[in-house]
């Protein structure tokens, strides 16, 4: 596979204009990197794309599927922010503008130097492209709670076939208590490759952060994000069923005492979709949380992923870390991979985790039918059932209904 | 209703039903009794279409042939069976899936499907009628319940799905007084004379409650005696030992 890219592609850093150009060409992780075992994005890559096309252009188009609830919204372009809505009507966004009240800051992304990531570029090829490359996104602060959700409407259009698009995003929290929700729409019916670096970071906050993708997209998806955590909350709930490849690599640091981390994640995956999460949450400060249930349906040849890392440093006594990673196979061609990882140098902790997979019980779809339910019926039942507990996590009640019918429209689409 | 000829049912390389004969007419209560192992649960098992089994001799429902007909249809003609051991399945709610069930139901006869609200209202007439609490229609579907809940749970179903012929297996088995009153209560209140029972049980005690027209006494997987209710006082006295 090739990567075409021009020096105009650079974004306008200079650091990243001197940056050496061989470092990003045609370089992506393959399986004998760690962190990559499972998904071999060199080979996938090249399996589908001969050639990817660094993506430069700013569209805007106009957009009228929101939900249905009370809400404030970003409107992203392939990445692009180009409208939002904070409560007082639709504005239109252009990198060059800016919202700015008292306590909410909304701009473009930030474009990051070099010098700030050294150690992580040296091992994170991927990284260090997003950096060079990265000319969309959002950069929103907030010094109090807000009332409403954000949505960000993430949508894709126009041909984007062959494409490399670089996205970076950060949420800066202070003082704040909110709910971001990335809705995923992609009307582009292309294959393209996203790459998104995020940066949140949370300080006397709670974030409440949740992904959802509409209908299926045939996108390549690889989003990496780092995550510091000082006196606050953070809640990743991921529904990303329909999309062809994601692997979501968090980083997150527990800097200080009382904080909590806690990852969700619920995915039908089908017809040789291929979905990894990977998670390392390193507990830094005593008396923390961490939290993560994954579960992964997997249908047609499917590949579902989980690697989660726990590492708890001397000083993180009374930490609290819990991961379970669940695998409902519905047929033999599917895989469910985990690898689970603890590292632990406090004494006084409670760790633990867990991971199954298993084919549906036909105990219970004989049960069912035999109470007039065809296998069909039965089947997605149960198959929803497996998914409920994470479902039942979501407090805020307008959301569990819009991700409910969520599932149950991939769930019913068929078998 | 239903008649069974020379019946012969095997799992797992083991003989269980060893031909078995049983006529059940319509608005017919029969009751079978037998020692543990005889195969009650696998007959009511066989009628359901549960998959695994060996299965010859013939299996008449309705004047057709019920062998090959799938698990669901058996369920859409009118055969219900109440488990011994029902099952926990998490995850699925407990009323959505009697709203599926019913609806299931009403379909294959070509009944529109009830709405929710009509649908609410007929479970909690059929809750409250089985004295069960409103709380378990929105539980995971027989997670967690006690031994008596889960069995309540099913004569609910009965009652909600109104099959012709009703098989009950071992369905007192672990009530106390009070509960097996309900149990019998809801029975008898559904039982009319369009449609029939099959109950299996190991006491004289339901039968108290629920009148048979006969009993058969299953062993071994044959039906070696049957007789009407003055055999069931006769079992509970003696047991199974002198039939032999
Ligand atoms: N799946 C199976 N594989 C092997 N043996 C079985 C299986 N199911 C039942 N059996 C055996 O068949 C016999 C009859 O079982 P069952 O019908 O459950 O008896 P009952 O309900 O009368 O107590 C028992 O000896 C039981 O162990
Ligand atoms: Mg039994």
């Amino acid at each position: 596979m090739k990567l075409n890219f021009s020096k105009e592609d650079f974004n306008k850093n200079k650091d990243n204009i001197m940056f050496n150009e061989d470092f990003v060409k045609n370089n992506f992780p393959n399986k004998r990197k760690e962190n990559w075992k499972f998904t071999d994005l060199e080979k996938i890559l090249n399996f589908k794309f001969k050639e990817l096309s660094v993506y430069n252009k700013k569209n805007t188009i106009t957009f009228n599927e929101k939900l249905q609830f009370d809400h404030y919204y970003l409107i992203s372009i392939n990445g692009n922010i180009s409208k939002y809505n904070f409560g007082n009507g639709e504005k239109k966004f252009s990198s060059s503008s800016k919202f700015d009240t008292k306590d909410l800051l909304l701009k473009a992304n930030k474009i990051h130097p070099f010098n700030n990531f050294t150690q992580d570029i040296k091992n994170d090829t991927l990284l260090a492209q997003n950096i060079a490359f990265a000319d969309r996104g959002y950069n929103l602060e907030l010094a109090s709670s807000l009332s409403k959700p954000i949505v960000i409407y993430n949508i894709f259009k126009h041909d984007l076939e062959n494409k490399f698009i670089n996205i970076s995003n950060e949420i800066k929290l202070l003082n704040s208590d909110i709910t971001v929700i990335e809705y995923n729409i992609d009307y582009s019916n292309s294959s393209f490759f996203r790459s998104t670096f995020q940066i949140f970071d949370l300080n006397k906050s709670n974030l409440n952060y949740f992904i959802i993708n509409k209908g299926s997209s045939k996108s390549y998806n690889y989003v990496r994000n780092k995550i510091k955590i000082d006196k606050s909350n953070y809640e990743n709930y991921i529904f990303t069923s329909g999309t062809k490849f994601k692997k979501e690599d968090s980083e997150i640091s527990l800097n200080s005492e009382d904080s909590s981390a806690k990852i969700m994640s619920a995915v039908f995956l089908k017809n040789d979709d291929h979905q990894e999460i990977q998670s390392t949450i390193r507990h830094k400060k005593p008396n923390c949380k961490s939290f993560q249930k994954i579960k992964n349906i997997l249908k047609d040849g499917s590949k579902g992923i989980f690697q989660g890392k726990v590492h708890v440093s001397k000083e993180a006594q009374k930490t609290d870390a819990y991961q379970i990673s669940k695998g409902l196979l519905l047929d033999q061609k599917s895989e469910f991979s985990t690898k689970p990882e603890l590292e632990i140098y406090a004494d006084d902790v409670k760790c633990s985790h867990g991971s199954t997979s298993g084919n549906i019980d036909e105990q219970a779809q004989y049960y069912l039918m035999s109470r007039g339910l065809s296998k069909k019926n039965a089947t997605r039942l149960i198959v929803k059932g497996f998914l409920t507990d994470v479902i039942s996590e979501i407090k805020n009640k307008d959301l569990k209904k819009i991700i409910n019918s969520h599932l149950d429209d991939v769930i019913n689409y068929e078998n | 209703m239903l008649k069974i000829i020379n019946l012969k049912a095997s799992t797992g390389g083991k003989d269980i039903l060893k031909g078995l004969n049983l006529e059940i007419k319509t608005g017919e209560v029969h009751a079978i009794m037998g020692p543990n192992g005889s195969g009650k649960s696998t007959l009511a098992n066989v009628l359901s279409g549960k998959p695994g089994y060996d299965i010859s001799g013939e299996i008449n429902f309705e004047g057709k042939k019920l062998n090959n007909v799938p698990i669901e249809e058996r369920a859409q003609n009118g055969i219900f069976l109440a488990f011994q051991y029902p099952l926990e399945i998490p995850g699925v709610n407990t009323s959505n899936f009697l709203r599926t069930a019913i609806n299931s139901i009403r379909k294959a006869k070509g009944e529109k499907e009830l709405d929710a609200l009509s649908f609410i209202k007929l479970i909690k007439e059929k809750a409250s009628e089985l004295k069960i609490d409103e709380k378990f229609l929105s539980r995971q579907l027989n997670v967690g319940f006690s031994g008596g809940e889960k069995k309540k749970n099913e004569i609910l179903q009965m009652k909600l799905l109104e099959p012709k012929l009703s098989v009950l297996d071992e369905t007192d088995s672990g009530l106390d007084i009070d509960a097996l009153r309900i149990v019998a209560d809801g029975v008898n209140s559904y039982k009319n004379k369009d449609n029939s029972f099959l109950i299996i049980t190991h006491y004289q005690r339901l039968l108290d409650y629920i009148k048979p027209d006969y009993i058969h006494v299953l062993s071994n997987g044959k039906i070696i005696k049957t007789g009407r209710s003055e055999l069931g006082q006769q079992l509970e006295k003696t047991g199974y030992k002198y039939l032999n």
